[in-house]
């Protein structure tokens, strides 16, 4: 049976929004759809938390915005990750693979 | 690439706030739709229902759209600043690498820029610091003239008991002070010298009215003021570092003055300077003989308005104060009235009109200054007409090559700025060193900020619509039209039009200034060749004064002055020698006197004569005319009858067609002394060598002998070889006689004219400053017309045109505008002449000799300037001038 969703800990919507971009752009709400996808409903989230999330990211200079048409011909706005962003995906990913690890060893003592 | 880069960012530039709210919604929105779609799809609700859960899942959407704005706003404003500052980089390195690249242009437009800043701003702060600058003291404007007016209407000194009752009857002013109409000189003993200085008496009040505090010490009290109050005196700033090495413990010693004990109580701020000169203040003594008498016109008021009350409404009262004065003593203040005017006005009005006139002067050198710069600017533009079509046919944005057109404009003004700052600093020393002393607070001016903006702005204004303008215009232009145009094109001949009308405006502005200078130096040819009267060569003078104390009886003072001047009669090489009250030129005192047999009915029917002392030889040792009659001998002394010796002019009033020597005239002194006219002598320039001649009447020293005397001593050979020996004879007779003035008459003569001379110097270096201008301006244009013509010349050459035809071809067309500038600036000149006719001496404003010389010298200059183009055009050679383009 399905377990309800968790909340997100704080810091870590930019670094799973740098990893949906990483196999190629996509707008707001492939992203959104991404995320539900691949954690399987297990992340709760406020749909439009996303946005200013990206824009703040964008400022950072680690994606870049573009106007491009979706699948269904509609104008949207698509998020590229830049070679900036790579960098930092990198450098967080393996920061929080660490945190993970060593508070699981804590925790499984 | 990176003009590609610009339109870019120009494009992001021009997205409004609003676009950036737009987008953002627009992208949300979209989030929305899609999820409305998917639950619909997926969950099957109906679209109300899907769209309110995707609003649910959403969350509250104006909130986010808000937080995206403000980071997206946020993202840009810093990006466009950054962006900025790369560009005005990139425009600034541009523009050094032009400015390298044309340094010929580049140190002409600096020179003129320079010049025309710098100038403008020496002259402009001069102005400033002499005439418009506020005075020195608090609140300025409410500080007022308190002048008194005669019966006649005519401005008069006014007395103590005046005063007195107007201070305490008027409540329109704060503060209501007094001085003394004379600046006496006083002998100050006790030091290694005695020393003259010049004092005055002011109400114990003054220092407060002009709001200025004494810097040691304090000013004067009440019971000061009063005859029989304690001896008390302030000393100026000079006098105290002079005498005392500025000795701040010298507040309550004693200083001995004219033979009296006074202690010092104060020391005024190195800045006052009032009553000009002044360097030693005591207070008024109430119930003194200056200080007593309704018609015993002694003194001067200055009031303080009381705060909220306006000139106007102190006049009103003024005027019924005066009016019961005038009721009160109506044998001497019978018809007196009181007029108010503003400090400023009364100290600087008289020297203002000068003043404008070279503020005008300034002006139009400015103006042609920025003439010559636009017409520069308009060349340079032109020629480059063909970049510019290359560059926007290249997708440079209008505004790109605008921005970097500012941007050379504003460097070069930078730069000319700073020449002229350098400059102006310059001239104002030069200006300091030569002015004559009688500017007031000449001395103390400096670079006038306001001023220099002003400038600077007038500069940059000149390049933006002189160097811009044409930009625009020729950044619109079709590439095709400009490349296939090539140096000949229709907008060429546009700019030629208008550099040729800046050229006109410049000769004839810079005529019209030179008309103006040249009639100032007429003026004062003329004013050289006035007869002073008397044989001013070779004539030494010095003022003596005896200490008064010292000399209370009169016959001692005669005896001391005749003992000198025997003995510096005596030295080798000395002609004659004599003395008087007060030498010609520098103005002095007047009587209202009468004939005997025709006494006045009122006042204004005397004949107001400037009166001297002289002893006898005097008029001999000066070399004045001996008209009739005799002159005064030893034997007109204390006991034998009043005589007098009368100028031609008085003659020419009082007795015309008469004989009038043996004639009585009445001079109201006492019950008044019936004068025996003795002799007639020539006039003198009593009043300066431009002011017509007054009357004047000479009375025998020995008959009223003074204290103070300047001595006249004709030399033969050097003049002031001779000042130690005498110098040695004085310190003998009595060596607490001080010595001043020492100076030659021709001194005395020129410095009699040196604010004129000044006058002259300024406008004259104006004048030649914008005649350069102009007849650069002039060879510039013509230049760039030989440049822009010479596939034109080539071919002309090449079809077998002489030389001869192809100079003239070129000035002709400088000979037009020249000819049309000469024409208009001789009309302004003559506008300009009638304006100052008051500045002139016996000189008519339409003086034909000054008008053709120079617009002879103007029009030589402008042939020059053609020259210079015209054989260049000559040497054209016609291969390479078809070759080119």
């Amino acid at each position: 049976m399905k377990q309800d969703p968790m909340e997100l800990v704080q810091g870590t919507l930019d670094m799973l929004i740098l990893k949906a971009l990483i196999w190629g752009p996509k707008h707001g709400w492939d992203i959104l759809c991404w995320l539900r996808d691949t954690s399987e409903g297990e992340i709760a989230i406020e749909e439009g938390a996303i946005y200013p999330a990206l824009y703040r990211i964008e400022d950072r200079g680690y994606i870049q915005a573009n106007w491009g048409l979706s699948e269904n011909n509609r104008r949207a706005k698509y998020y590229r990750l830049t070679e900036k962003g790579r960098l930092e995906l990198t450098s967080r990913t393996t920061t929080w693979s660490r945190y993970v690890r060593v508070l699981a060893r804590i925790l499984a003592t | 690439m990176a003009e590609q880069n610009r339109i870019r960012r120009a494009w992001r530039l021009m997205l409004r706030r609003s676009d950036v709210d737009r987008a953002v919604s627009e992208e949300l929105t979209f989030h929305l739709e899609m999820s409305v779609k998917r639950i619909v799809d997926e969950e099957g609700l109906s679209p109300e229902e899907a769209r309110e859960e995707a609003m649910s899942r959403f969350g509250d959407d104006s909130n986010y759209q808000k937080e995206c704005v403000e980071i997206e706003d946020r993202r840009r404003k810093v990006r466009a600043r950054r962006e900025y500052i790369t560009d005005v980089m990139t425009d600034l390195r541009l523009a050094g690498r032009n400015m390298r690249k044309h340094p010929g242009f580049t140190i002409i437009c600096l020179l003129i820029l320079s010049i025309g800043i710098g100038g403008v701003t020496t002259m402009f702060s001069a102005l400033h610091g002499v005439v418009l600058r506020p005075l020195p003291y608090d609140e300025p404007d409410q500080l007022i003239w308190v002048q008194a007016i005669t019966s006649e209407g005519r401005p008069n000194s006014i007395s103590a008991l005046d005063y007195f009752d107007y201070r305490e009857e008027s409540s329109s002013f704060s503060s209501l002070g007094a001085h003394l109409l004379f600046r006496p000189g006083v002998i100050v003993t006790g030091g290694d010298e005695p020393e003259r200085v010049i004092s005055t008496t002011v109400s114990h009040n003054l220092f407060t009215t002009l709001a200025v505090a004494p810097l040691h010490g304090r000013g004067f009290t009440a019971e000061e003021e009063v005859l029989g109050g304690p001896n008390v005196g302030v000393l100026s700033y000079g006098f105290w570092q002079r005498r005392y090495g500025g000795d701040p413990s010298v507040i309550g010693t004693g200083i001995i003055i004219n033979g009296a004990s006074f202690e010092i109580v104060g020391v005024m701020p190195e800045d006052f300077d009032y009553p000009s000169g002044v360097e030693l203040w005591t207070p008024m003594q109430r119930g003194g003989s200056s200080e007593s008498g309704r018609g015993n016109n002694n003194f001067f008021i200055i009031g303080r308005l009381a705060n909220g009350v306006t000139i106007q409404q102190a006049q009103s009262e003024m005027d019924i104060l005066a009016a019961t004065i005038s009721e009160a003593w109506p044998e001497v203040k019978g018809g007196w009235g009181i007029r108010l005017v503003d400090l400023h006005t009364q100290f600087f009005g008289n020297i203002r009109v000068s003043m404008l006139l070279l503020m005008g002067a300034v002006s139009l050198v400015l103006l042609i200054a920025c003439a010559n710069l636009s017409s520069l600017l308009l060349a340079r533009v032109t020629s480059r007409r063909s970049e510019f079509a290359v560059r926007l046919s290249l997708g440079a944005p209008r505004g790109a090559i605008i921005r970097q057109l500012l941007t050379e404009s504003l460097v070069i003004t930078m730069l000319g700025t700073m020449g002229g700052i350098l400059l102006s600093l310059q001239g104002i020393r030069i200006l300091k060193a030569l002015s004559p002393a009688n500017v007031p607070r000449l001395q103390s001016i400096g670079i006038d900020t306001t001023v220099l903006l002003f400038t600077v702005v007038i500069a940059i204004v000149t390049g933006l619509l002189f160097g811009i303008v044409p930009a625009m215009r020729s950044s619109r232009a079709s590439l095709v039209d400009s490349l296939k145009e090539g140096r000949t094109s229709t907008g060429d001949r546009r700019s030629l039009r208008i550099r040729s009308l800046l050229v006109v405006t410049q000769v004839a502005l810079s005529l019209t200034l030179l008309i103006g200078s040249g009639l100032l130096i007429r003026s004062f040819m003329r004013l050289q060749q006035v007869d002073p009267g008397m044989d001013a060569e070779g004539l030494l003078t010095m003022n003596l004064q005896l200490p008064a104390f010292s000399y209370q009886d009169p016959a001692t003072r005669v005896q001391v002055f005749d003992a000198i001047l025997a003995r510096i009669k005596a030295l080798p090489g000395v002609v004659d020698a004599s003395a008087t009250d007060g030498f010609p030129l520098f103005g002095g005192l007047y009587n209202g006197i009468w004939r005997a047999d025709r006494p006045p009915a009122d006042a204004s029917e005397r004949i107001p004569a400037t009166r001297r002392f002289v002893i006898d030889g005097y008029f001999r040792t000066l070399g004045v005319p001996i008209l009739a009659g005799r002159m005064f001998e030893p034997t007109d002394q204390d006991g034998s009858p009043p005589v007098t010796v009368v100028s031609r002019t008085l003659v020419e009033q009082a007795f015309p067609e008469e004989n009038p020597v043996g004639k009585i005239l009445i001079l109201p002194w006492g019950e008044g002394i019936p004068l025996e006219i003795i002799g007639v002598v020539g006039d003198l320039p009593d009043y300066g060598l431009n002011a017509p001649f007054r009357p004047a009447f000479y009375l025998p020293n020995r008959q009223y002998p003074q204290a103070n005397l300047n001595l006249a001593i004709r030399v033969d050979g050097d003049v002031t070889a001779l000042v130690p020996a005498i110098r040695g004879i004085v310190r003998e007779a009595d060596e607490d006689v001080p010595i001043t003035g020492t100076s030659t008459m021709t001194d005395r003569l020129s410095s009699s004219t040196a604010g004129f001379r000044f006058q002259i110097l300024l406008l004259g270096v104006f004048s030649v400053i914008a005649f350069i201008l102009a007849s650069t301006g002039l060879y510039g244009v013509l230049s760039y017309f030989v440049s822009q013509r010479t596939r034109e010349m080539g071919i002309r050459i090449a079809m077998g045109a002489g030389p001869a035809h192809v100079m003239f071809r070129v000035i002709r067309m400088g000979a037009i505008w020249a000819g049309t500038g000469l024409l208009l600036g001789l009309i302004g000149g003559w506008v300009a002449a009638t304006l100052m006719r008051g500045m002139l001496f016996s000189t008519e404003p339409t003086d034909p000799l000054t008008y053709l010389l120079v617009a002879l010298a103007m029009a030589v200059v402008a042939l020059l300037a053609c020259l210079l183009p015209a054989i260049r055009a000559v040497k054209i050679d016609p291969l390479e001038a078809l070759r080119a383009d």
